[in-house]
């Protein structure tokens, strides 16, 4: 894919790199409004963001803030109301629904709170799914689909139901079944919201890993701080709008609470 | 802008979305079951209606070419025996066809020409579709109309200018819409119907005196079926001689047809004598003699051994007959006498080998089977509609399955929103509208393929068995086998039709599923 082989002519991956560097996604003045009777929610309220490839950036807000409306806009989810969102330089609202499809199917892996695996299908047909619907089957996707769960652990685990994992485990397949197609971006909807602390840092270090070695953009929604301390930037979002953006270093030097939570 | 280097997405080969289909399925398999078991009753009793009609249909052509026979002696033995009555001739008159041989001995006993036998034929049609109206009415209603009068008489009686008058006043209150073209036409006919009573008299008095003649000759020392039985070869010139036209073909019908009914009233009269009824008692294991009946005899004889037990019964009553000693005193008691005599009479004169015996009981409960499942067919099949279906169970069937379309509908709408989240999140995977929605229409047709062949193989055991039920025997050998065929797979294919109609607006409603849906957290 043409996609992965720009990923490999990226020369830095250095977080605090020149503002230049090559731009994943980025919206331009989006705007989201919801129309419900009467009463207009106005979920967001222009946002101007890049996202640059490679980077691990994490997304925090408070409920109600619009961090779920503005994934759902870059993860070609949902349309926005005005503005523009593009996804590798595409205008996602160009795109049709077949398009969309093909879109989410190999540019971008979701990671979900609640894990969403299939339940009557096994870990292994889990993460062949995504790749049937790209027209990979047979061996060759038993192979991948093999691959990627020795990647996150759970090769000895293939042919178990999801019910028969511990959430740590099914988090891990639904991590490999988002990069079934070598996705360039992982958008991760509070990954470890459902577990414990210790189970938690497992699915850190396989998106960390995933990020370094495999060098996908991770976008990842958290108010986990360990998490985002490994981050390389940190995104604000308050009211539909984005309050700040830093780079991590200027963060732990402004908030030592963040530090503070992660010794615990 | 970069160009999109966004192609069209992958579509899915069947047998991939087949598999994903069946073990989606297969974690549901209770709901699926049960929605299977909606779908079987549906077609099956779809099945059952068409496998009976279909049979019924048969049935009913088998026995009218069964009876016919039979029919044919009927209607002879009534020729050759029995004066006609105006009812009775233009019932007749109205169902000939012109130039027929029953049409030429009419005519030409009526001495009248093809014309005015047309016109006659005419008539009597119009007769039996007024009378018709009549026999529709309650008994209120004609009584308001035309007083006490049945049958023929009521159009005598309207002839006259104060009943007419009143026939017109209460017309119109009867709950019966009246045939044919109103009240004028009506009054046009009862003056033709009036003016034509000559001509049918002189048919009616013509083949009197033609009957009268043939029995006179022929019938003094023997019934009609004895002399039928035994009919000369020439019977059609015989009874030209006396007017009757009779086809060549029918001889050998009416001859073995006279012969058996001939046969069976004789061993029918040997139940006459009281110790014939005492063995059938034994036989049959009945408390008391009076409660045997001829039929039970014809049934016990219809067998070899059966036969051999009757012969058996007889030579020890003859043998019973023969030692009473010659001088009793029979005057003491009269019941005695009578008893003795009607033993000798009919079981001394009893003359008929063992084979017909057998051949002829067997034949008559033939008959009687016939006629009772001829009784039936008349009922079931007449009551029009289409393709033999009355109008209520066409009505029947289709809210069956409409019954079953909302309650395929329904479990597959609880099927997609309890899935909600799988489907959103398969299409976060890349799923295509199109692909969820063949998905569930798939669903809803597996099932339909299941029900329907479980309610095919139902539907046809249960059809046949209620034509066997009610037909007998003769139903299995009258399934039409192309037609039930033809009957499974139209039940079969409805079923499978229905269900994937059904699925349409759940599906829709998945496939309309935004794939955020997958992020919302319970």
């Amino acid at each position: 894919m043409s996609d992965v082989a720009e990923t490999n002519t990226v020369e830095t991956t250095d977080p605090a790199g020149p503002p230049d560097r090559p731009v994943i996604i980025r919206t331009v003045a989006l705007r989201k409004e919801y129309v419900m009777g009467e009463v207009i929610t106005r979920a967001l309220q222009g946002i101007d963001v890049e996202l640059y490839r490679g980077e691990f950036i994490c997304v925090m807000g408070p409920s109600g803030s619009g961090k779920s409306t503005f994934f759902n806009m870059i993860g070609g989810l949902d349309s926005p109301t005005a503005g523009r969102v593009f996804i590798d330089e595409v205008d996602v609202a160009q795109l049709s629904a077949v398009e969309l499809a093909f879109l989410r199917c190999r540019k971008i892996g979701y990671i979900f709170q609640t894990y969403n695996l299939v339940q009557y299908m096994t870990c292994l047909e889990n993460i062949t799914v995504p790749m049937a619907f790209a027209g990979v089957s047979g061996d060759e996707a038993r192979d991948r689909g093999l691959g990627l769960l020795e990647l996150v652990g759970l090769k000895e685990r293939w042919f178990h139901k999801p019910i028969e994992l511990s959430g740590g485990q099914q988090q891990r397949t639904a991590i490999a079944r988002a990069m079934a197609n070598n996705p360039s971006v992982l958008l991760c909807d509070e990954p470890t919201g459902n577990l414990d602390l210790k189970t938690g840092s497992e699915i850190h270090d396989c998106l960390m890993r995933l990020n370094k070695e495999r060098e996908v953009t991770i976008i990842c929604a958290t108010h986990d701080h360990r998490l985002i301390n490994k981050a390389d930037r940190i995104m604000w979002v308050r009211d539909g709008m984005v309050e700040r953006i830093a780079d991590r270093s200027d963060v732990t030097v402004e908030t030592g609470a963040i530090d503070g939570v992660e010794d615990e | 802008m970069k160009q999109v280097d966004v192609n069209k997405q992958v579509r899915l080969p069947l047998s991939k979305t087949v598999e994903l289909v069946v073990s989606g399925v297969r974690f549901r398999l209770f709901r699926a079951a049960v929605t299977v078991v909606i779908i079987a009753l549906a077609v099956a009793f779809l099945m059952t209606m068409l496998s009976e009609s279909v049979i019924g249909r048969n049935v009913a052509a088998a026995i009218e070419e069964k009876t016919a026979p039979r029919k044919t002696l009927g209607f002879w033995v009534g020729q050759l025996t029995s004066a006609l009555t105006v009812p009775k001739l233009t019932d007749n008159v109205a169902e000939l066809t012109p130039g027929s041989l029953h049409w030429t001995e009419l005519r030409d006993w009526g001495e009248l020409t093809d014309e005015q036998l047309t016109r006659l034929a005419a008539l009597s049609q119009l007769k039996q579709m007024y009378l018709a109206f009549f026999d529709e009415l309650t008994e209120g209603d004609r009584r308001a109309l035309v007083g006490r009068d049945l049958g023929l008489d009521i159009f005598e009686h309207l002839r006259d200018s104060d009943r007419w008058a009143v026939f017109l006043r209460e017309l119109p209150n009867v709950g019966v819409s009246f045939p044919g073209e109103g009240a004028d036409t009506f009054k046009a006919f009862l003056t033709d119907w009036h003016e034509a009573q000559p001509q049918l008299g002189a048919i009616i008095a013509g083949h009197s005196k033609a009957f009268q003649a043939f029995r006179d000759q022929h019938l003094k020392r023997s019934t009609i079926d004895e002399y039928l039985a035994v009919s000369p070869a020439d019977l059609p010139e015989l009874l030209a001689g006396y007017g009757y036209q009779m086809a060549p073909e029918d001889v050998a019908t009416v001859r073995s047809q006279a012969s058996l009914r001939r046969d069976a009233d004789r061993i029918g009269k040997l139940f006459r004598a009281p110790l014939v009824r005492q063995a059938v008692k034994e036989a049959e294991d009945l408390e008391k003699a009076n409660e045997a009946t001829v039929d039970m005899l014809f049934e016990l004889v219809a067998s070899d051994s059966g036969v051999e037990w009757l012969f058996r019964e007889l030579a020890r009553m003859q043998e019973q007959i023969d030692e009473l000693p010659a001088d009793i005193d029979t005057r003491a008691d009269q019941n005695l006498e009578d008893r003795m005599i009607i033993n000798s009479r009919s079981i001394e004169t009893f003359s008929l080998p063992k084979q017909r015996v057998v051949e002829v009981a067997k034949a008559r409960l033939a008959d009687k089977h016939l006629q009772r499942v001829e009784k039936h067919v008349s009922m079931t099949t007449s009551a029009g509609g289409y393709k033999g279906f009355s109008s209520r169970t066409v009505a029947l069937l289709v809210v069956s399955f409409m019954v079953c379309i909302v309650g395929i509908a329904n479990a597959m709408l609880m099927s997609v929103t309890e899935r909600f989240r799988e489907i959103a999140t398969m299409k976060c995977l890349g799923a295509t509208d199109g692909f969820i929605m063949v998905n569930f229409i798939l669903e809803s047709c597996m099932q339909g393929i299941a029900g329907g062949v479980i309610g095919v193989i139902l539907g046809a055991a249960l059809g046949i068995g209620r034509s066997w039920a009610a037909y007998g025997s003769l139903a299995l050998t009258q399934i039409p086998v192309l037609e039930v065929v033809g009957a499974a797979i139209l039940s079969f294919v409805l079923g499978v039709v229905i269900s994937a109609l059904a699925a349409v607006y759940p599906a829709s409603v998945a496939a309309r599923l935004a794939p955020m849906e997958a992020m919302r957290i319970e």
